[in-house]
């Protein structure tokens, strides 16, 4: 699972900024739950990304409470794109395996 | 009571996070906490319930420990490079402040007019240039190992790093020892002798080798080490369960 979470911050962050909260209830509800991690462990994952210069934050107040959004950069945009191709590869050759090998001899 | 992430703090700062990475990681696990807390307060938990929910759901101090402590680029200086911030930094820093003293103590001489840069002029030193460059100089032989001294063990209680680093850094600085004396004759002359224990010919002083001053070395060996009294004292203490 290294990277998924990685992928899908880039992701959901690629349609709008958001701050962590929110983008874990993002991940939630588009996953239906099928993927849960520990809801802290994105700040790291955060922070990282935005050391590589993949995402930039800005810390606002909205509704009396200060937070901090994260948006994409452009470098963020390329790094999901080189993520995205890496996945749909790898998602596509696991897909193969369990075909079976049947399948294979068929095509 | 203890905070809800004093042990995770800990537990980053002993990895060798450093204290800024540690200090936002919490601010923002703070709000998350906050969020998820009010979140199960409106499904119709009582505070405290919804404050345990929601603790468990921003995950157990180990994962939040270990998805921080992967990113290895977090890692403070002193964590990467103890040797050099307590080994090669403090000496360094001891000769540079020393200097940056003395050049002080002369230029406010020279912009008062106590000194004229010229050879061939030799006028008695007014007297309040001679007390305040000693006084200054007084405070440079225990001010910055005192200070240093403090700075390294803040630095290691910070981090919560071993003792053993900072007692390092103070036993180099002991080793240097620097230490300097002004005097000026009633004709105008000056004499700054410069001390150190290293057994090192300089050009100053009166000719020979650097003079050590024994009390202002043992003076410094004292106020260098007090700060470690503090580490130590400050380690018993966060070692006792709260």
């Amino acid at each position: 699972m290294d990277g998924v979470p990685e992928l899908m911050i880039l992701r959901l962050l690629q349609d709008r900024e958001m701050y962590g909260y929110e983008l874990v209830q993002a991940i939630k509800a588009q996953t239906r739950d099928v993927v849960s991690l520990s809801e802290g462990v994105v700040y790291p994952v955060l922070h990282g990304l935005e050391k590589d210069g993949a995402l930039k934050s800005q810390r606002q107040e909205v509704g009396g409470r200060s937070r901090v959004y994260y948006s994409l950069t452009a470098r963020g945009v390329r790094r999901l794109f080189d993520l995205t191709d890496s996945w749909t590869a790898l998602t596509g050759a696991i897909q193969a395996v369990l075909k079976g090998p049947s399948h294979a001899r068929a095509v | 009571m203890p905070a809800p992430f004093d042990a995770l703090e800990d537990r980053l700062l002993r990895g060798g996070i450093a204290p800024r990475h540690v200090k936002r990681y919490l601010r923002e696990l703070s709000e998350h906490l906050a969020d998820l807390t009010a979140e199960q307060q409106e499904v119709g938990f009582d505070t405290e319930d919804a404050a345990a929910r929601a603790r468990a759901a921003l995950g157990p101090d180990q994962e939040l420990a270990d998805a921080m402590l992967k990113q290895r680029d977090f890692r403070s200086l002193s964590a990467r490079f103890p040797w050099l911030v307590f080994g090669v930094l403090p000496p360094l820093a001891v000769v540079l402040s020393f200097v940056m003293w003395v050049m002080v103590t002369v230029l406010v001489g020279v912009s008062s007019g106590a000194i004229i840069p010229d050879h061939h002029t030799r006028l008695p030193l007014p007297g309040w240039y001679d007390w305040t460059a000693s006084v200054l100089m007084v405070a440079a032989n225990f001010l910055i190992p005192c200070l240093l001294g403090f700075l390294l063990a803040w630095m290691a209680q910070r981090q919560r790093m071993k003792p053993l680093w900072p007692l390092l850094g103070m036993a180099l600085i002991l080793v240097l020892s620097m230490h300097g004396r002004f005097h000026a004759d009633g004709t105008g002359r000056i004499f700054l002798y410069l001390g150190t224990i290293l057994p090192i010919k300089g050009p100053f002083g009166p000719g020979g080798p650097l003079f050590i001053h024994w009390p202002t070395l043992l003076g410094q060996a004292a106020l260098l080490f007090l700060p470690l009294a503090w580490l130590l004292r400050m380690r018993r203490k966060s070692a006792t369960p709260r």
